[in-house]
Parts: structure tokens; sequence; C-alpha cells
């Protein structure tokens, strides 16, 4: 039943904070999430063995090599799981990665495009067709993969610019998934990751990295490591590989030098999106805990004088 | 009687094939088929959805009912879209263009309304977390307690402040920290209370398809009293 | 009359207009091209604007191409990009398909110079060139227009590799005429991100003449001066007879079909010819033989048969990897290192037999040296270790053109140890048809179990007595739905019903569907206002059907309208707003959320507990429970929302089916225990019985 406060009078700060409304809940968290995103502090981020293994199995690839990306996700859940796609795509550029875009959500095409659009002003050299393409949305779900697992041109005859894929250099030794050395599959729901793994990259015997909100992960466990090579579940392990990458660009450019190394991360940390949300994520639980603090000292209180009376 | 007796045919030939399929190779790919049937069916039924959209707020408009100003701007934005996608407004290819081309009116749509508009409303669930903790994270009793704590731990892991506040493992070495505690409550208990819930939700599942596949559950297709 | 010309002036004014484009653009390019050549100026800043690129070097004209020159310094790269060449070219080398190891395939496609330099660089002109196209600067963006009547030729240079891996000196080999005639481009840039749309960025130029690639974009020519097993290099140049520019790199090589043969250091991408055909006539195969037999022993016991449990067109093929093959056993990075391995690849070849002989072999694909990790695991207790290879490509039962018999084909397997050039042949196998099975025996197990749940469920259902008592635990959440209907009816607020966001394919939706008839029939007993708003339109047709026939049962058809049941959108989160929106305009007093549900439960949750509203929740998306438990006052989980139709009916029949479920459960509590108990025993003890009893139990269900 609902707790609200209408008919309680409001008669001392004790009252005030145990029917606290919940707007001023509300505010709290507002402000802890605006004010971190406004201000960019950098929090230090260390990475989990299952970021790292995920980083280890993009970062093994050597150049040349062949990468399926879905993208299955829209506009709601873009917070969450755009840093991942940022970081993938980008680490993907950096390495001469050649990458194959799909996507089994109507909107997934469009997050694509605004990926690659804001990575290409990083890497103005990387060329359509030559070492990227982007072969758009199909619907049907896992009925897509079962079908992209023997033959691409049979669901993809073009690819969303309405090129045939026989005039794309980069699909010219590609017949399907199973031509592909690893996939990485972005998920916030159905059809996602689990479909991925059951239906696409098991039965080809492809490696399988993803990432999907913090949520959905749990289910995703039981596949790791057999049959799901890595994982980024939601928003910090989002950020840790952002660390992660970051740390292998600035020891590229900086070799041993630790200030010139810490100095070039914090550079890079206000490009990372996962890192700048984190801080608002890590303030915001702060807030979260305290209010649970308080509803819990307020109702210890209220049953000591309960007993009593 | 074969207004309940042909819906009953076809559900019962359709689940028997799906099911088979499964088992017998030869019939392997007909599963699939009748699944993308289903997505052909589901797209006539947009018209009849669109249809009592319209209507609805045509009604409300007409009527000059309480809030019939929204009603306007549902049917404004449901035309527009519709007009604009349809005809491919703005796109630099025309009509051979990709319906979300750079630079069209689509495209402007998805970019400045409906991007902002879904971002906002998955929003709110950081306030509504907020607020729903507040209210349900209550030590009542002894497992509501385990719960309280649990949510302590997944709250102060999943952010740098867990690495920070466990001083008892150096913050660059691994070790059992509040972070690996959090990933151990998510991966053991949380993980086995999931799977246990989903091995009951599959024999759910294998029950009620079988009841609608052999007929036995029939009030789907209106009373079951004859 | 009036009114008619009035209408029709503009609209020849308009048809006028459309017609003077074309005449209008190629005015308007004609002039600009003249101006841009005849200028000095002008072409200088063409110059200066061109981009550099990593596949572009422009050298002076020289007689000889230097042996194995190095790669361009960026000032040398500066000095000579005002050469201009506009043009470079996308290289592929593999080895020639279908021969017996004798030539070398080169594919180019030429690309324009890369125009989306233009990225990032606001100071492009609204009118101006970029490096030889004239651009103008439209209301969407910039558009960049040319027309070409340079004489191009592509030159072919090639260099033998020493036993060192480098090239030797380049010698022309062929120059092919490209271009040629006059050829107009357009294409578009957006105006924020500079990106070409369209058409895309790519160039076509093609052969002159009747020499026709087999796609129109590729071109190519066939090296058959070549075949004596050693590598080559190749680099190409397009050249307009002054100015030349040479590629510096090509795409990935293809040498057969074994891409981690390519040496990727290799920036000019050596290539050897490999075999994709073995003659079967004798004395081609001895040629053959004396030219590309390798030292190293040959795979042995090669067997094929029809891979079984499939829909047909697959065949088996097995057989023991070559005695020389030294990384059947797992060896260490230092030992793999300091003891190459001889055997690289193992290719695998058809030929399909009729009537007894054989035609050439084809090359279908290949397989690394050593055990993968499935053939190590899936042989784990084995001595003798094979590798094998599935052939989906055989073909199907087809009928004979001349006698109009059906027939499977037959064919047969030779597999080849390979070094990357030269092979070692096994002796062929018997040949092989594929077939289909009629039943999928790697399911078997998965079959088994599933026959005795549907069995029980079945059974119980059939078989359980009316009258007898069945003890079904108290499902608190539907015990209250009776009270929260009577609760909204006594307050005079409508009752929310909302059946999930999947569409009826999801057996949630039709749980839903199936509990809101239930729920229809005593709201309409009451008298009380439902509303179901709905995600989908199927699910809205079904509810509708759905609620009628009950308000028809309840024997109130005057209280039913179709504006119970209502679409609002498919949208996840614009349906959550609507939803929202009901919710606080017409507060009802009861919301009852069944179905599946994804990030918009707890938006709905609290928002129904902030108009205080009584809730009840039911979902099978374990990920969402949470939210539901959290914020609403009963909960559904997971099979209890499939429970709660038969649970509702209170009919012995259906509430048999619970019980069948029960079943199910029983199996999976001893199959995880069991599982358990093998694991642990199998781990702790070096039993090789124990270890293969639970590798048996673990694969019982791998092939779902």
């Amino acid at each position: 039943m609902a707790d609200t406060p209408e008919t309680t009078k409001k008669t001392g700060w004790y009252q005030k904070v145990r029917d606290i409304d919940r707007r001023i809940i509300f505010l709290f968290i507002a402000l802890a999430v605006i004010i971190p995103l406004l201000l960019q502090p950098s929090f230090p981020e260390f990475p989990a063995q299952l970021v790292k293994d995920t980083f280890a199995e993009m970062d093994k690839l050597p150049e040349g090599s062949k990468i399926l990306m879905a993208f299955d996700y829209d506009p709601a859940s873009e917070p969450e799981l755009q840093p991942m796609a940022t970081v993938w795509t980008r680490h993907a550029f950096e390495n001469k990665l050649k990458i194959y875009i799909v996507a089994l959500w109507p909107l997934g095409q469009n997050m694509a495009e605004d990926t690659l659009n804001e990575l290409l002003k990083e890497y103005p050299d990387r060329k359509y067709g030559v070492d990227y393409v982007n072969l758009g949305f199909k619907s049907g779900g896992q009925g897509v993969i079962n079908v992209i697992l023997t033959d691409f041109a049979k669901m993809y005859p073009t690819d969303v610019y309405n090129k045939p894929l026989s005039q794309i250099p980069i699909m010219k030794d590609v017949k399907s998934i199973k031509d592909m050395d690893l996939i990485i599959n972005i998920s916030a729901g159905f059809p996602g990751l689990k479909e991925w793994v059951q239906f696409g990259a098991d039965p080809a015997g492809v490696r399988i990295i993803g990432g999907s909100t913090a949520v959905q992960a749990p289910l995703l466990y039981p596949y790791i490591p057999n049959q799901l090579h890595g994982l980024l579940g939601g928003l910090k392990a989002a950020a840790e590989y952002e660390e992660l990458a970051d740390r292998k660009l600035c020891g590229m450019k900086c070799g041993q030098d630790a200030e010139c190394i810490d100095s070039c991360i914090k550079e890079y940390a206000k490009r990372d999106k996962g890192k700048v949300r984190m801080g608002a994520q890590a303030i915001a639980h702060m807030v979260i805990m305290a209010f649970i603090i308080i509803g819990n000292i307020t109702f210890f209180i209220d049953r000591r004088r309960e007993r009593k009376g | 009687m074969l207004r309940r007796t042909l819906p009953l045919l076809i559900t019962f030939a359709v689940g028997f094939v799906l099911v088979i399929s499964k088992f017998i190779p030869k019939v392997e790919t007909l599963g699939e088929d009748f699944s993308i049937y289903f997505d052909i069916i589901a797209v006539f039924a947009f018209i009849l959805g669109g249809g009592n959209l319209v209507k609805i707020h045509g009604n409300k408009i007409y009527r000059r009912s309480e809030g019939w100003g929204y009603s306007l701007v549902c049917i404004i934005g449901f035309f527009a879209t519709l007009t604009i996608g349809l005809f491919k407004f703005g796109n630099p290819l025309g009509w051979t263009g990709n319906v979300v081309a750079e630079g069209s009116a689509f495209k402007g749509i998805y970019d400045f309304i409906f991007k902002p508009l879904g971002a906002t409303m998955f929003a709110l669930l950081a306030f509504y977390v907020a607020s729903a903790s507040y209210r349900a994270f209550r030590a009542k009793n002894a497992e509501a307690t385990v719960l309280l704590i649990a949510a302590f731990v997944i709250l102060l892991g999943r952010t740098f402040i867990g690495k920070m506040v466990s001083f008892w493992v150096p913050i660059d070495q691994a070790g059992p920290d509040i972070p690996s505690f959090a990933e151990w409550i998510m991966n053991v208990p949380n993980l086995a209370g999931q799977r246990a819930i989903m091995i009951g939700i599959a024999l759910g599942i294998v029950s009620t398809s079988l009841k609608l596949i052999l007929g036995i559950e029939r009030s789907y297709l209106g009373a079951d009293t004859e | 009359m009036k009114q008619n010309v009035a209408r029709a002036v503009p609209l020849l004014a308009l048809g006028l207009l459309l017609l003077s484009f074309p005449a209008q653009a190629h005015g308007l390019n004609a002039a600009w091209h003249a101006l841009v050549s005849q200028n000095p100026e002008m072409k200088a800043a063409a110059m200066e604007q061109t981009p550099e690129t990593e596949l572009l070097s422009i050298f002076p004209v020289v007689d000889e191409p230097e042996a194995a020159p190095a790669l361009p310094s960026p000032q040398e790269l500066a000095s000579v990009s005002a050469a201009g060449i506009p043009l470079f070219p996308v290289v592929e080398i593999a080895d020639n398909p279908g021969d017996a190891g004798k030539a070398v395939l080169i594919r180019w496609m030429l690309f324009e110079t890369s125009p989306v330099k233009l990225r990032g660089k606001e100071s492009v002109p609204d009118t101006g060139t970029f490096n030889g196209w004239a651009l103008t600067k439209g209301e969407d963006g910039y558009k960049a227009q040319r027309e070409d009547r340079t004489q191009w030729s592509v030159k072919i240079l090639r260099a033998q590799l020493g036993v060192d891996g480098l090239p030797g000196p380049f010698v022309e080999i062929e120059e092919v005429l490209v271009g040629g005639a006059v050829h107009k481009e357009e294409i578009r840039f957006n105006k924020d991100t500079k990106n070409v749309f369209w058409p895309d960025r790519n160039l076509r130029y093609n052969t002159p003449g009747e020499r026709m690639a087999r796609n129109r974009f590729w071109q190519e020519h066939v090296d058959a001066d070549v075949g004596d097993g050693a590598s080559y290099a190749y680099r190409l140049a397009v050249t307009d007879g002054e100015r030349i520019a040479y590629c510096y790199r090509s795409m990935p090589i293809q040498t057969g079909l074994n891409r981690y043969e390519y040496k990727r250091s290799y920036k000019f991408g050596p290539a050897s010819p490999a075999v994709n055909l073995i003659p079967a006539d004798p004395s081609a195969m001895s040629d053959f033989k004396s030219r590309l037999m390798a030292s190293f022993a040959p795979p042995t016991e090669i067997t094929a048969r029809d891979n079984p449990s499939d829909s047909g067109g697959a065949i088996l093929i097995e057989w023991l990897p070559s005695a020389d093959d030294l990384d059947v056993e797992i060896r260490s990075a230092e030992q793999k290192r300091t003891h190459p391995n001889p055997v690289t690849s193992y290719r695998i070849f058809r030929a399909e037999t009729r009537n007894g002989s054989a035609g050439d072999y084809i090359l279908i694909g290949s397989k690394s040296a050593g055990l993968d990790k499935n053939e190590r695991e899936a042989q784990r207790f084995e001595t003798i270790k094979k590798k094998n290879y599935i052939d989906d490509g055989a073909g199907r039962m087809r009928r004979d053109p001349e006698t109009g018999e059906k027939y499977v084909p037959q064919y047969s397997y030779l597999v080849t140890a390979s070094d990357g050039v030269l092979l070692s042949l096994g002796q062929p196998s018997t040949p092989a048809g594929a077939r289909t099975q009629w039943f999928d025996f790697d399911k078997l197990y998965f079959f088994i179990v599933a026959f005795i749940i549907s069995a029980a469920i079945i059974w119980f259902i059939q078989h359980i007595k009316a009258g007898k008592k069945l003890f079904i635990r108290k499902i608190a959440g539907l015990e209250a739905v009776d009270e929260a209907i009577g609760r909204a009816t006594e307050m005079g607020r409508p009752i929310l019903f909302i059946p999930g966001i999947m569409d009826m394919n999801d057996v949630q939706t039709v749980s839903a569907v199936i509990i809101l008839g239930r729920i229809a029939k005593t709201i309409a007993e009451y008298d009380t206002k439902l509303m179901v708003p709905t995600s989908k339109s199927l699910v809205m047709t079904t509810g509708r059907e759905t609620v009628k026939e009950a308000y028809l049962a309840a024997g109130r058809p005057d209280a039913y309208n179709d504006d119970i049941v209502t679409y609002l959108t498919d949208e996840q989160f614009g349906y959550v707003a609507g939803v929202n929106g009901i919710m606080v305009r017409e507060k009802p007093a009861t919301c009852l959320f069944l179905g599946a549900f994804f990030a918009e439960s707890l938006i709905l949750a609290e928002t129904g507990n902030s108009i205080g509203a009584i809730q009840i929740a039911g979902t099978a998306m374990p990920s969402q429970l949470p939210f539901f438990i959290a914020a609403c006052d009963y909960t559904l989980i997971g099979e209890e929302l499939f429970a709660a139709s038969a649970y509702l009916s209170n009919d012995p029949h259906q509430l048999g089916s619970l019980k069948g479920q029960d079943v199910g459960k029983l199996i999976a509590i001893i199959a995880i225990l069991s599982g358990a108990v093998l694991a642990t025993v199998a781990q702790l003890s070096s039993s090789v019985t124990m270890q293969k009893i639970f590798a048996f139990f673990e694969n019982m269900f791998s092939a779902i």
C-alpha cells in the first residue's frame, strides 16, 4: 500500500525525516547525478578480472582481423551501453580491425551510425567499405542469426546504403559469421547476447564477447567462460574497460614514464563516457545508501517506541 | 463451432510442427518459417492498432473531453511522423534513400525528439530506484536484514568506493574486497536463485504450452463454457 | 477556363524549371572545369589540398622501379603530392582458384583519393576545388563534381621473395588500360560530419573494350608465369603517362583458404600460387607430384561418411594426422619456436565419383595442424586422436538428366598435409554420400526428458478425479485478486490491467490474457470499470475478444465496449509514458501487472505506488522480479504466473497440470544433485571411469 504522508502532522524534524516526501529524494538524486556530470571529477577504476579477460580477448586479435559488431540496443539504454559501444569501436579502429556492423533492434542501426560518426572524427582515415561496413537492421531476431550463420547475402543482399555486398571490398572473403574472428554484441534485452551465444557464436565456433545492462548480466554468467568469452555488465564494467584501453594507449604513447601515463589517462578520461558517468553513479549510490540508513533509523526508532508504548 | 474449432486446429498444427521441428531435421526450417509468418501477421495488425489510436484520440478531440489538447498532440505527432517517414521529406536521396539517412527530417525527429524522450523515460528509473530502495530496504526481520546487507555490499561494490573502503586488501591488489564480495553475491546466491526461478518458469511454459496446443486451455478464445 | 489557365501556368513554369536543371548543371560543370584547368592559381590550390593517404605514394616518373624501396618519408609524400593523382588502387592478390597451383590472381579496384579529409576542416570554401573536384556548398552539405577525360592505366609489377622473405627487384609484367572515357561523378558530403553520404567514396573505372572483370568494379589479371612453388610480391601503379603513383599496401592475402598462413608483416602481401585442384588424370598427377610433393608424412586412414543427425547435405571426413605433425601433442610456445611444425595445415579436396571413377579433386576447405580445442576435448579419453572436417557443400539427392534416375551424389575425399606450399597426399577415401536423417539423435536425451515431463503433465490432467482435493499451496497474489477487485468497486475507481509489453507469441502474454479473461468475468459481475492499455495490436485484438466473451459469460454484454482494451504504442517507453499518464489521471484503485516486462517495470510499479493503488504483479522475467517485489504489494514469481489461470479456474483438470510440473522439478533436482556429486567425484578421484561417466553426463544435452 502507498505510504503517502498526507494525513500525518509534520510536527518536527523527526516526523519530516520519517515521512519524507519522495520528491525530496528525487531532488537529492538529481543533484547527485547532475553535479558530477557537470564537474566531471575523475575517479580511479580498478578493472575486474572478467573485464581484463574481455579486453585481452579483443586485444589479442592481429591487424586485419574481422569482427562482427551487433548493436542491439536503443536510445533508452544509451547511457549504460553507449560507452561500451564507443570503447569497442575505438579499440577496433586503433588495432586496425575490420568491423562488420549488424543490428537486430530497429534503432540499433542508428546507434551504430552515431557511434561511427563519433569515432570517425578521431580516426578519419578509416574508410567505409574497406575498414568497416554497416549492414544495418533486419527484423526476425534469432531468425536473422540463423540465416547469417551460413550466408550473409541471403539476409543482407545490400548494405545500409543499398550497395550490393559484392561491390564492397571488405565483404570479399566473408560468406558468413563463421568467417569472423570475433563477435561483439551490445544488448539491452531481447533479442540480444543470449541469442547471439546460442544461435550464432556457439554453432559457428566463433568467439564472442558482449556488453549488457547490469540487470541482465547475472543471466549471462552461466555462459562464461565456455560459450561467452567476455562480458561487460553495466556501466562500471564499461568504465573499467575504458581504463584498460586508456592505460594501453598511454603506455604506447609515454613508454615507462609514470607521470606522463597518469596525465595522459586523465586527459583521455574526459572523453570516456563510462568514466564520466561512473562519477555520477558513485555519488548517487552514496545518496541512496544514506536514505536507506535514514529509513532504517526511523524504522528502528518507531519500533522501539511501539514496544515501549 | 468453426469459430472455436478452427483456431484450436491451427494452434495444434502449428504447435506440433514447432515442437517436432526441433527433433526432425527434415522439418527444421519449418519452425523458422512459422516464426516469420507470425511477424507478417503482426504487421497487418498494426493497422488495427493505429486505427484504434486515431479513433480514441479523435473522439476525445471531437468531444473536447478533458485533456483533449494532449490527444491533439498525439494525433499530430502520429500523422506527422508517418507522413515524414513515408514520403522521406528532406532525404538527400529522395525516395530511394534510407529512411534514417543523414540530413533527413525523419532522422531529425529521431535525434531531437525520440532519443531525448526515450532517454528521459529511462532516466526516471534512477529516481524510482532511490524511492523504492528507501521504502523497501528496512530490516524488519532476519531475511530483510540479509537483503539490506547484500544491497549495501552491491551498492558499494559497484563503484570505486568499494575498493577504497576495503582497507584489508591493498588497493592495487586483487583479494577478498567488497567488489569481489559483490561479484560473489551476484554470481553465487543471486544466480542460484535466478536459475531455480528459471527452471520453474521453463516448466510452467511447458505446461501452459501443452495445455494450449492440446486445447485444454481455451479461454483465450473466449468463454470456456459451452 | 480562367481557373484552368491559372492552374496550368505554375505547372508549366515548374516543368520548364525542372527541365533546365540538367542543362544548367552541365553548363556549370563544363565552365568550372575549364576555369580550374586554365587557372594556374586555382590548379595550385587544388594540388595543395591533396590529402595524404596511407595507400597513396607518389614518386616522380622513373624508368625502372627501384628494388624494395623504403617507405617514403612524410616530407617526400608532401613534396610529391603536387603530382596530384586522384586515384589509388586497393589491391587484392590471391592464389588463382581452380588450378593446380600455376597462377596468381591480381584484382584491384581504383578508388578516388578519399575526400573525407574534409572532416574537421572548417575552412573549406563555399565554392572552390578539392583535389580536382569542384565544390559547392548546398543546404544539406557539400557537393563535388568532376569530369575526368584522362587515359589512366595500371601497371603491375612483380618481385620474387627470397629465402629471407624480402622481395627482389620489381619487374613490370603487365600494363592494363583503364578509364579513358569521359567520367563524371558527383558526391555529396554531410555538412556537419563531413562524411560522404552519397553515393559513396568509391569510384569505378572500367577497362575499355570487352575486357570485363567478373564484377564490373573489380578488374583483374591472372599472372600465369609463376608456379614453381615460390612466393611473390606485387605492386600496382596508376599512371596517366606523365605521373605515376604506386600502391604500398594490398588487402590481406588469401592463399588457398587458410588465412592464418598470411604473414601480416608484409606490406606487399606475398602470394603463393596455392593448389586448389589435384588432377585425376594420371599424367597430370605425375607432373603435379613432381612439382609439389612434400617430404613429410601424409595423413592416413582417411574416411568419409554421412554426417549423422542432420537434414542431409553434409559429409563427415576423419583422418589420422600426419606422423610429422608436431602439434598433435600440446607444446609450449618455446617448443614451437625452437622446433617449428613442418605441417601447418591440412587441405581437404573432394571429387565426385560416378560409376567408380573420380573426377579432379577440388579444394573445399582446410584445417590448421594439430588438434583444436573441440577435437581434443571430444577425444579426451581416446589413445588415438583423429582430426575431422564437415563438408556441408555435399549435394543432396538429384535426378540424372540423361536417365532420369534419382541418385545421391557420391564423393571421394583426399586430405593432404601442407606447409603452405607443398603437399603430402594421403590415400583417397572410399566414396560417401549425404543423407537425411529422420531423427536428430544428438537430441535424444533432451527428447526423452521432454517426453517424460510432457507425459506426466498430460497424465495428471487426464487422471485427476473430479472432486479429489489437490493440495495447492496458497499464492498470496492470487488470493488477493478478489479483494483487490472489491476494493476498486467500493472506492468507485477503475482497475488497470497491463498484459506486459511482448506480443502474443510470448507465453507470458498468453497467460496474462487468459488471466484477464478470468478476472474480467468477476469485474463484469461487480460492474467495475476496467482499463487494459496494450502495447501490441495483436494483444489488443485478442484481449478484446477475451474480455467481450467474459462480459458475455457474466451476463453483462451491455457493459462491454471496445474502449476497455486499447492500443497505445509498440515503443517501450512511449507505452510506459502513456500508462503512467492513465494512472495519474484515472487513479485506478487496483493495478495488475501480469506478463513480460523489461526496464519499465519499476516505473510502472512506483507510479502505481504513488497514487495509492493496490498492486499485484507477475512476470517470468527474472531480472524484473526484484523491482516488482520491492514496489508491489503482491508478486507472482515466475511459474506462479503460469499457474494462475489453473488456480483461478479451480478446475481439477487444470490443477492436475501443476502436479505434472512437480515431476519436472523432481527430475531437475535429481539431475542437479547427481551432476554435482559426479563432478565432485570426477574432480577428486583419478578414476578414468568416473571421468568418462561425468563427461557423458555433461554432454547429454550439449546438442540443444
